[in-house]
């Protein structure tokens, strides 16, 4: 498990963690997203060791991190800048890797030569972003982490391999019980891969939860009533739109709940449609004073 | 096995043996070839024998190894170190499970091992190809080179740890190695230009902060006394570097550790140096770049012109603007420098006018300073004008004269500096001789007080003859003409018992006068004899004084040389008297029986028996005739023993 217990982080006076808090559970997938500058990356870097905090506890498994050679020899990192020793070739780095993490699986990287079609011998900063994405990937798997940390991971990947690249980390959480945090702003990408999400911004989690606990709070509502529109200020009503007579809610609480009291109303018709995460965030932050128009692509 | 240590990782070592392959390569193929192939050349055509082998040997560590441990220690630090300068580097490594002492005593060692390793294979394959050498002087030569690339490897891993910017560490490094120095010598130069009679030495006090000027100042080759080999000097000094560059390597260490990760691409990574980094980096441009302004701006346009505290509070504000602005840029990684900092600029020019200003008042009395005649326990004056400095004790009882001289020149000091800028011309009715006059006292207290006055001590009327200038020639001829000073100045010449006289030889100028003599040797003691009782009487003069006293048809110029020699040191002295044709002196040289080779035509009887240099014939013979003489021509051999003549000393 990781957990990050009231952690600040100031850089020449700004304080880019407030506070925060986080805990990923072990062998989950847990989102973390924000917008631009909320301390996404900044977490992520207090987790692996790369940053200090000023103040709180960055833990995992119960111990710091922070120049635990025990711990980081657990955890491998992809950055959203891939780093290769200039002229290193896949070839090299491996070489490099098997040196530095004892359970290097020379054999997974075999294996995994088919998934990446690298030129394991051409030196890696020769090669696009997403060849150093698929390269840092192909690397980073054959550490066989128990925690794999993943900052911005599928940029610059196309689809096809951000399939591949996500069926390789889901098998590993399914067969290892790999615990896998990654930071992105593709909540759409998150919402098929993510049990847990946390929501950053001001260097701050604003909302950490499971993604059915979260769907099961909110409901997208169709509704077209008979006449005049009854009160409906019995709801929380966070958002509502309107094309013709039918009218689109989006309504804080559960399924059950919201049914019962619209069956209540007597609508001429009523349905419920899934929400996305992309929708959750907007109208569950909404009325707050935060910037979300870059939460979401 | 593996290594089981936190402070050693193989992995990184292998990779920084491999990134930094082209340079330690560099560093082994230059030492092989002059250890192996020019030394190898050395040792089987010259066949040079094994003093000789080592003290090339030493040469090369002292001249070479000095250069290549300073410039390969410090570039294979930056190198093995620019991980620390860029977000995604220093990410990879520090997400890595290997403790940040692992990763700087890993490097560390990388740079020592690739310049050690090579050097000691150089130095066995040297022992194959220069088989005069003996094995001791390899081993002092890897034992020196071993000193010097700690410590500069100490020195660079501090530059490079303090830094956060490719090639920062590297070029601070490089300034560090000179800075301390430079920035004493403009100080130097400012404090002689500036305040009035000041003096400063060759020596450095910051010269162990510049440490490969200190290097080559206080380290060297020597032969040994019995002639049988050559030693390095300065072994001490050495191992002082040595435990230096473990100290700072240590330091290093320390700055490693308490450097955070996001402080990469910052100038200097180290918070607590920036406010130092800013200042010093200001005063430093202030003093460097103020002496280069006033020099370009003022000097150079003025030509020779009294020195502008003005100008030169003008070229240091704006040097030292330059510098903080520079600084503050450096710092903040911006242009946009001026808005918040101007306050701090204007502080430190305020500051920088106040320290000219301080120069210029001389607030802390440095030009006005004249010591106590109780608390002096010595003092020496120097004029060019009399070739020895009179040395002036307490016993004596002129060292109210010395003060006096001190506090004239002092006083006069408007004087001097308005008429010295229009010496050369007849303006006041006079052109101005200046002169030199040092004052150096040695306190009590042990410390010194050393000045340099250019005083007009001479000037010329328009007829072009010489007067004394009153005001200072009276006291410095009481001071320099004290028996007790000519005695202290002459001792060599009445130390007969140390002191051999090598040679005796007259001028005579004026009237009809032109010409040269040498005189016997056995002649030698009486003529050092009547020097005492001329210089006693007047009738002896110190120095060459070509223009002829009142009455004095012309005047004998004599030049005696004398030699110390223990074992093969030599110590040469040379003396000039001029004398007086009349007195007893002036008779000893005035008798031919006494020349053995003279040339021109001479004031002189019984010449006949003497050796004309002007007969070709006797020329032929004599080898010495017009010759000077030169100490070298008795290098490795003993003195002549017709050269020694002791007397007792009358006086």
């Amino acid at each position: 498990m990781i957990e990050l217990k009231n952690v600040t982080k100031t850089f020449d006076g700004f304080r880019a963690l407030d506070g925060l808090s986080l805990t990923v559970p072990t062998g989950g997938i847990y989102g973390l997203v924000g917008p631009n500058g909320s301390g996404k990356s900044t977490a992520i870097r207090h987790i692996t060791g790369i940053y200090r905090q000023d103040e709180g506890d960055v833990l995992i498994d119960g111990q710091n991190v922070y120049e635990n050679t025990d711990i980081k020899r657990r955890v491998a990192y992809i950055s959203d800048d891939v780093y290769a020793f200039l002229s290193a070739s896949v070839k090299d780095m491996k070489d490099f890797y098997r040196g530095i993490y004892p359970q290097f699986d020379l054999k997974r990287f075999e294996a995994m030569k088919e998934a990446f079609p690298i030129d394991e011998k051409k030196a890696i900063r020769h090669l696009s972003k997403g060849m150093q994405k698929q390269a840092a990937f192909w690397l980073a798997m054959c550490c066989r982490p128990d925690y794999l940390i993943l900052d911005e991971p599928v940029d610059g990947l196309d689809p096809v391999m951000r399939r591949r690249v996500w069926s390789i980390i889901m098998g590993d959480v399914a067969d290892h019980g790999t615990t896998v945090l990654v930071s992105s702003h593709n909540l759409r990408e998150l919402e098929d891969v993510c049990d847990h999400v946390g929501i950053i911004n001001h260097g701050k989690v604003l909302i950490e939860r499971s993604l059915s606990e979260l769907q099961d709070n909110m409901v997208k509502a169709q509704v077209v009533f008979e006449g005049e529109r009854p009160d409906l200020s019995s709801l929380n009503i966070l958002h509502q739109s309107a094309v013709g007579r039918i009218e689109t809610l989006i309504i804080k609480g559960s399924q059950e709940e919201i049914t019962a009291k619209m069956s209540a109303l007597r609508p001429l018709f009523f349905d419920l449609l899934p929400l996305t995460l992309e929708e959750i965030f907007i109208y569950e932050l909404g009325g707050d004073e935060y910037e979300l128009k870059d939460v979401v692509l | 096995m593996s290594l089981k240590t936190s402070f050693f990782n193989p992995t990184i070592a292998k990779k920084g043996f491999k990134r930094t392959m082209p340079l330690w390569l560099t560093h082994a193929v230059i030492w092989v070839l002059v250890m192996t192939v020019v030394g190898g050349n050395l040792a089987k055509y010259y066949d040079p024998g094994a003093e000789e082998m080592g003290n090339f040997i030493l040469m090369t560590v002292y001249i070479g190894g000095t250069l290549m441990a300073a410039f390969f220690s410090g570039a294979l630090s930056e190198v093995l170190s620019n991980y620390l300068y860029s977000p995604s580097s220093i990410g990879f490594h520090h997400a890595l499970p290997i403790k940040r002492e692992a990763l700087f005593f890993t490097n560390y060692l990388t740079v020592l091992v690739v310049l050690l390793v090579p050097a000691a294979l150089t130095g066995l394959a040297a022992a194959v190809v220069m088989p005069q050498a003996v094995g001791g002087y390899l081993l002092s030569w890897f034992w020196i080179y071993v000193r010097m690339v700690v410590f500069f490897t100490g020195f660079a891993m501090v530059c490079n740890h303090i830094t956060g910017h490719v090639g920062i560490g590297f070029v601070l490094y490089g300034i560090l190695n000179f800075a301390a120095f430079l920035v004493e010598g403009c100080l130097k130069f400012i404090m002689s230009h500036f305040l009035y009679g000041f003096t400063v030495g060759y020596d450095y006090v910051t010269m162990p902060f510049s440490p490969i000027i200190n290097i080559y100042a206080k380290c060297g080759v020597v032969c040994l006394e019995d002639g049988m080999g050559y030693v390095f000097t300065g072994q001490g000094y050495l191992n002082i570097l040595l435990a230096v560059g473990l100290v700072l390597a240590a330091a290093a260490w320390m700055f490693y550790r308490a450097r955070r990760s996001e402080d990469s691409r910052e100038i200097i990574s180290a918070h607590t140096l920036r406010p130092v980094f800013k200042y010093a980096f200001t005063a430093g441009c202030a003093v460097v770049l103020g002496v280069i302004f006033y020099f370009f701006f003022h000097e150079f346009r003025s030509g020779d012109s009294a020195p502008s505290v003005a100008a030169f509070a003008v070229a240091t504000s704006v040097g030292g603007a330059i510098g903080y602005i520079a600084a503050e840029m450096l710092l903040k990684k911006s242009m946009k420098v001026l808005k918040r900092s101007w306050k701090g600029l204007a502080a430190a020019v305020a500051v920088i006018l106040l320290c000219n200003g301080a120069i210029s008042l001389d607030v802390f009395g440095v030009v006005g300073r004249i010591p106590d005649v109780d608390d002096i326990e010595s003092a020496t004056v120097t004029n060019y004008s009399y070739d020895y400095g009179a040395v002036v004790m307490p016993e004596d009882g002129i060292l109210d004269k010395v003060v006096s001289l001190h506090s004239t020149i002092l006083e006069n000091k408007e004087y001097n500096e308005s008429i010295y800028y229009d010496r050369y011309s007849y303006e006041n009715g006079k052109r101005y001789s200046f002169e030199s006059i040092t004052i150096e006292y040695k306190l009590k207290n042990g410390s010194t007080i050393n000045r340099q006055y250019y005083v007009p001590l001479y000037y010329y009327d328009k007829a072009d003859v010489m007067h004394t200038n009153e005001v200072y020639g009276t006291l410095i001829d009481d001071i320099f003409s004290d028996p007790n000073v000519l005695m202290r100045a002459y001792a060599p010449v009445w130390d007969v018992n140390n002191y051999y006289t090598t040679g005796a030889y007259c001028d005579f100028y004026g009237g009809a006068f032109n010409g040269y003599a040498d005189y016997d040797a056995a002649v030698y003691a009486k003529i050092r004899q009547t020097i005492k009782e001329g210089l006693m009487d007047g009738t002896v003069k110190s120095g060459r004084n070509y223009g002829a006293d009142e009455g004095q048809p012309y005047v004998i110029v004599l030049r005696l040389e004398l030699c110390k020699q223990e074992g093969y040191d030599r110590d040469v002295r040379y003396y000039d008297f001029t004398v007086a044709p009349d007195s007893p002196l002036g008779a000893i040289l005035l008798d031919g029986e006494n020349i053995s080779g003279y040339s021109g035509d001479l004031p002189v009887k019984n010449l006949d028996k003497a050796t004309s240099y002007d007969d070709p014939a006797a020329a032929e013979t004599d080898p010495t005739v017009g010759q000077e003489f030169d100490a070298g021509e008795l290098d490795g051999e003993p003195l002549p023993t017709t050269a020694v003549e002791p007397v007792q000393d009358p006086v």
